[in-house]
């Protein structure tokens, strides 16, 4: 502040204040009126309240005679920056949460968490029922028991500035079980408040015939033990499925996915990071874009993978599949294998049935401990291709390289190998009655080398 | 001025400028009731050390300086 006598301190200052102050009470007092969103539509406005302001002062300092005041004086500009920094971080803080909702953005230092149970009578449901279980924030775990009734255990965590005020808040919400149509609907209700979620954790233990639907935005699932179908839905957190009696399906926007021993097929689908799945009997399809790793293990019938890169069927995985953002591997597969992808490197290890693969970008590795009784198609574009069979293999081959070389370890009269300045080719026969073996790529060299 | 006598400032904008410390303990110390008891605590109401600064300084700017002494 300037000592002069002729200058009044700016209402600028004063004004900026108070709008900081205002905008942070909202955003906390209401958070569903997204502010970050308001200050992305409406942040000119602060530049007409500067201009006016400063026109009013500079109208007033005419009038008085006095020296005109500056457009921006330092403590001004300084809260200027603050100010402009607080509405950024607002505004990316509004990003940040569409894009995953669920997020806690309320930092809040004051605060600590409280917990306590919910006591739920238990309810009689017949066999065979459809159970749906919704927490609006919060774990879910189901599992089977020797048991007719279902049994609630529910737990309230909130955050509060003193254990009396989260209690408050927790007295709100309510878990109900009751039947709805044709199933039963166990759901926690009235969780939200003006200051954030109370979350409800459900821990319920159920019969075993009965078909479960799990639904929370934000928490994890646990289920195990039941004999009906599963569907698992969450935004954001973990899946984890157990000895299931019929088909699961688990749809997910962030999070790890477990899956071990299903009678029947299971099905992921939406985004995700960590997926293993073990034991199916039935198919194992996974549909969307999962960070990885992803193994898969042990699927009676069809494993089916699709992403936006990644198009693989696999018929009776009886060993492995791995699959991370670079590299595909499978090993032991009792029917065939297609595979199509790009930009990654492929290795695969005895396949019993037809073999094609297609790839770009990668190099591909194949290894038989079996002679091939099925056809090897491989078609690759810059990459690689080296294939290993045993050497009482029998088989026709025919093998190009654009802008590369072939090489064999196998030799026989009929078996040609021609390496030009441009092309390397293999062609012709080993051995009597032998599959198709067509491989095709370019910049590379494919190499078809002889295990013992 | 330079004889060392502290002479102050009655005008206004002073008085108003005075009340800053004051009306901010007012502030604090109401807060601190406040989250013994109502549900709001200083996690709540915290922009108000904003708010209220900035309304003080508002009503500084709207003061006259008729009669300042500068020191």
């Amino acid at each position: 502040m300037s000592d002069a006598p002729h200058d009044r301190s700016s209402a600028f200052r004063g004004l900026l204040l108070i709008l900081l102050g205002l905008l942070f009470m909202l955003h906390h007092f209401a958070p569903d009126l997204g502010i970050g969103h308001l200050i992305r539509t409406y942040w000119p406005v602060l530049l007409i309240l500067w201009g006016v302001v400063k026109l009013a002062e500079h109208l007033r300092a005419q009038r008085e005679g006095v020296a005109r005041p500056a457009i921006l004086s330092g403590g001004e500009g300084a809260l200027l920056i603050l100010v402009i920094v607080v509405l950024v971080g607002f505004s990316i803080a509004d990003i940040v949460h569409r894009r995953h909702p669920g997020m806690n953005m309320n930092i809040d230092m004051f605060s600590q968490k409280y917990s306590q149970s919910l006591v739920v009578p238990p309810a009689k449901i017949p066999a065979g029922a459809l159970l749906t279980v919704q927490t609006g924030l919060g774990n879910i775990t189901v599992h089977a028991g020797d048991t007719d009734e279902v049994r609630v255990s529910a737990n309230e965590t909130a955050a509060g500035h003193s254990e009396s005020a989260a209690h408050d808040r927790m007295k709100q919400a309510t878990v109900t079980l009751e039947k709805s149509g044709s199933g039963y609907l166990l759901r926690a209700m009235k969780q939200e408040g003006f200051r954030g979620s109370v979350e409800v954790d459900l821990d319920v233990e159920v019969p075993k015939k009965i078909t479960l639907t799990a639904t929370t935005p934000h928490g994890d699932i646990n289920v195990s033990g039941i004999s009906g179908g599963v569907t698992a839905n969450t935004e954001s957190g973990d899946v984890e499925i157990h000895d299931c009696g019929s088909e699961v399906s688990v749809e997910l926007k962030r999070g790890d996915v477990r899956i071990s021993d299903v009678a029947g097929d299971v099905r992921i689908t939406g985004k995700g990071s960590e997926i293993d799945v073990s034991d199916v009997t039935g198919d194992a399809t996974l549909q969307g874009e999962f960070y990885g790793p992803i193994r898969v293990r042990n699927v009676t019938n069809t494993t089916h993978y699709t992403s936006q890169r990644t198009d693989l069927t696999l018929l009776h995985l009886t060993g492995r599949l791995e699959l991370d953002s670079g590299d595909i591997q499978i090993a032991d597969v009792a029917g065939f294998a297609k595979i199509a992808t790009h930009n990654k490197d492929i290795e695969v290890e005895n396949v019993a049935g037809r073999l094609e693969i297609v790839d770009s970008h990668g190099d591909i590795n194949v290894n038989y401990s079996q002679p091939p009784r099925e056809e090897i198609n491989i078609v690759n574009e810059s990459g690689q291709v080296d294939v290993t069979l045993p050497a009482r293999s029998s088989f026709e081959i025919s093998a190009v390289s654009r802008s590369g070389e072939a090489q064999s370890d196998f030799s026989d009269p009929t078996l040609k190998q021609a390496n030009d300045s441009d092309t390397g080719r293999l062609t012709g026969r080993i051995g009597s009655h032998g599959p198709k073996i067509s491989i095709v790529t370019s910049y590379g060299t494919i190499y078809l080398r002889r295990s013992s | 001025m330079a004889d060392g006598t502290k002479i102050k400032c009655n005008c206004a904008h002073c008085r108003v400028s005075c009340l800053m410390g004051p009306v901010m303990l007012i502030t604090l110390g109401a807060i601190f009731l406040a989250a013994q008891y109502t549900r709001y605590g200083m996690g709540d109401l915290w922009p108000l050390f904003l708010i209220v600064p900035g309304i003080i300084l508002l009503a500084q700017s709207f003061a006259s300086r008729e009669g300042h002494i500068s020191r």
